[in-house]
């Protein structure tokens, strides 16, 4: 069974990125420009993994793991960050949220499948 | 801002140099004492000359002499100071006058410095920040569009590259392509072969047709034999006629059965005659038939022996074509795939542009927020309060989101060698697992 996986980021050229890297692998893709935007996305389908950025217009990244957390049909959708952010601080308020996994940009293809094949 | 930051009491008072040239003895303090000691000799030149007048009017003594004198010279001198002290007193308060005048026009250009710098930040600011989003903007619109350029033809590459492995897989990849072969081959064997069973079972005919030849020949002779055997009835007959015409009326009766005998030898020759023609027509027939099936035959045989050549000479030349096809497929997906790759690096490498839009981005914000800050200043304190520089940089360095961002701005609030390019960006490729 094709896995779906929601991207979530402000940048375009990263959304675009991320989804040839996994189409490529064989995943379907689902993108949403902030957080906001990915929570109008969560109508019902099935949802294997949403891997987001953290600095975001309207939603961050942290709001929107606070937000999925308290959505009875996806609140064990695991939630993967992908960020330019690196500090320790940022990854425990994070995992603090309900995060999975902390990956930062710029990301290999390969860094960046073999997390989602771990937590998709 | 530094300007402000730097100016001194003792470097904005240029009129402190002329302060140090009134050296003369005059200072605030000194100048203080100096009129005190003229206002005592003065007083004292006074008491003499009162004295004087007195000792003028009672009558004059050496001694008292002496001591109007000496009260004369002291008072002269102390008359001397003044003079002189009321002087110096004059050019310092020039002096003072003149530092003033010098220090308010200072302190007016000064304001006007600051007034300048203000409107020009006020002013200027706006335009970097607007400057600043407009190449950023730029900037992300060409990056997103090559991306997504680049985005399409990695899909596209994906396509051709799933249409020609399925296309080699229906023909058979590899091994299936020659098992593939192989069976065809055998097929089209087989169907020759049975061609060549079919040419058999031809000649076996042929045989069977040649030996109803003879047969044929047979039934000539048969029939020739009957017709002989109808000539001697009837010459038999004929004999038994004579013979019964010899006996009179008593061989009449046996005149009768000789004439009939004679009738049917007739009828026998006859069915010989036409069992002959007969026989001759079915034999030419035949011949000519077997003479055609012979054709036939070896027109077959010719067929089929060429129809063998032909298909093991097209089966060769599709086998080298579709080997060929084969080669070139895995060449072109080879190919394909590496493009892809590479298609894939470059569109990797794009992920710069996130990292320098949200350091532009905060550049921005930096602007706007030390436009607001000035902004508050001069409503809120008069312009009298000096910015608050540190709140400002903590507000600046609470906003990045990466690593290069801090790194410059410890480096340069520090006072350091500002980050250069040999500090390289490091690929964090490992990934956090909570």
């Amino acid at each position: 069974m094709t896995k779906t996986i929601l991207i979530v980021d402000d940048s375009e050229s990263i959304r675009q990125v991320v989804g040839i890297t996994l189409k490529g692998a064989g995943y379907e893709v689902i993108e949403a420009c902030d957080g906001r935007d990915a929570l109008s996305k969560l109508t019902g389908q099935k949802i294997h993994l949403i891997v987001s950025d953290v600095n975001m217009p309207n939603l961050d990244g942290i709001g929107l793991v606070k937000e999925v957390k308290q959505n009875p049909q996806y609140k064990f959708t695991p939630i993967m960050m992908l960020t330019t952010e690196a500090g320790d601080s940022m990854k425990m308020e994070g995992k603090a949220a309900g995060a999975k996994a902390w990956l930062v940009k710029p990301f290999q293809p390969a860094a960046l499948l073999a997390a989602v094949a771990r937590l998709a | 801002m530094s300007t402000i930051n730097t100016l001194t009491p003792e470097a904005s008072f240029p009129g402190n140099q002329d302060n140090d040239a009134l050296d003369g003895g005059v200072s605030n303090g000194s100048c203080f004492h100096s009129d005190l000691l003229s206002f005592l000799i003065i007083l004292a030149a006074l008491v003499s000359l009162g004295m004087f007048e007195a000792l003028y009017s009672t009558g004059f003594s050496q001694q008292s002499l002496i001591y109007c004198a000496a009260l004369l010279v002291v008072g002269s001198y102390g008359g001397y100071r003044l003079q002189r002290t009321r002087r110096a007193h004059t050019g310092f308060l020039n002096h003072v006058e003149q530092a003033t005048c010098h220090y308010k026009a200072e302190t007016e250009r000064l304001h006007c410095h600051v007034d300048s710098l203000e409107g020009l930040f006020t002013q200027a600011f706006p335009v970097w920040s607007r400057q600043i989003g407009t190449s950023r903007k730029q900037t992300e619109e060409g990056i997103v569009e090559l991306t997504q350029r680049f985005s399409a033809m990695v899909e596209r590459l994906e396509h051709v590259i799933n249409v020609s492995k399925s296309g080699t897989e229906e023909l058979g990849d590899g091994e299936g392509m020659i098992v593939l072969f192989s069976n065809s081959q055998a097929s089209l064997q087989s169907v020759i072969e049975s061609l060549k069973t079919t040419l058999a079972q031809e000649d076996q005919m042929l045989e069977q047709v040649r030996s109803l030849a003879v047969q044929t020949d047979e039934l000539t002779r048969f029939a020739g034999g009957i017709k002989q055997i109808a000539f001697e009835i009837n010459m038999l007959a004929l004999n038994a006629a004579v013979e019964a015409a010899h006996a009179g009326d008593q061989g009449k009766g046996f005149a009768v059965v000789a004439s009939e005998v004679r009738k049917l030898a007739t009828l026998s020759a006859e069915l010989g005659k036409r069992i002959h023609d007969k026989t001759e027509e079915i034999d030419t027939v035949m011949s000519s038939t077997l003479q055609r099936a012979e054709q036939s035959k070896e027109f077959s045989s010719e067929a089929v022996s060429s129809g063998k050549e032909i298909i093991e000479t097209v089966f060769a030349r599709l086998h080298e074509t579709i080997t060929s096809l084969q080669e070139d497929g895995v060449t072109l997906r080879s190919s394909g795939e590496q493009i892809r790759s590479e298609i894939v690096d470059v569109l990797v490498a794009f992920q710069f542009q996130d990292r320098a839009s949200q350091i532009l981005t905060h550049v921005e914000d930096d602007i706007e927020d030390l436009l607001a800050r000035l902004g508050a200043q001069r409503t809120e304190t008069q312009g009298r309060m000096p910015l608050d520089v540190n709140a400002f940089l903590m507000g600046q360095s609470a906003n990045y989101s990466t690593e290069e961002e801090r790194r410059n701005h410890s480096n340069k609030v520090a006072g350091g060698v500002p980050v250069t390019e040999d500090a390289p960006i490091t690929e964090e490729a490992d990934v956090t697992f909570f």
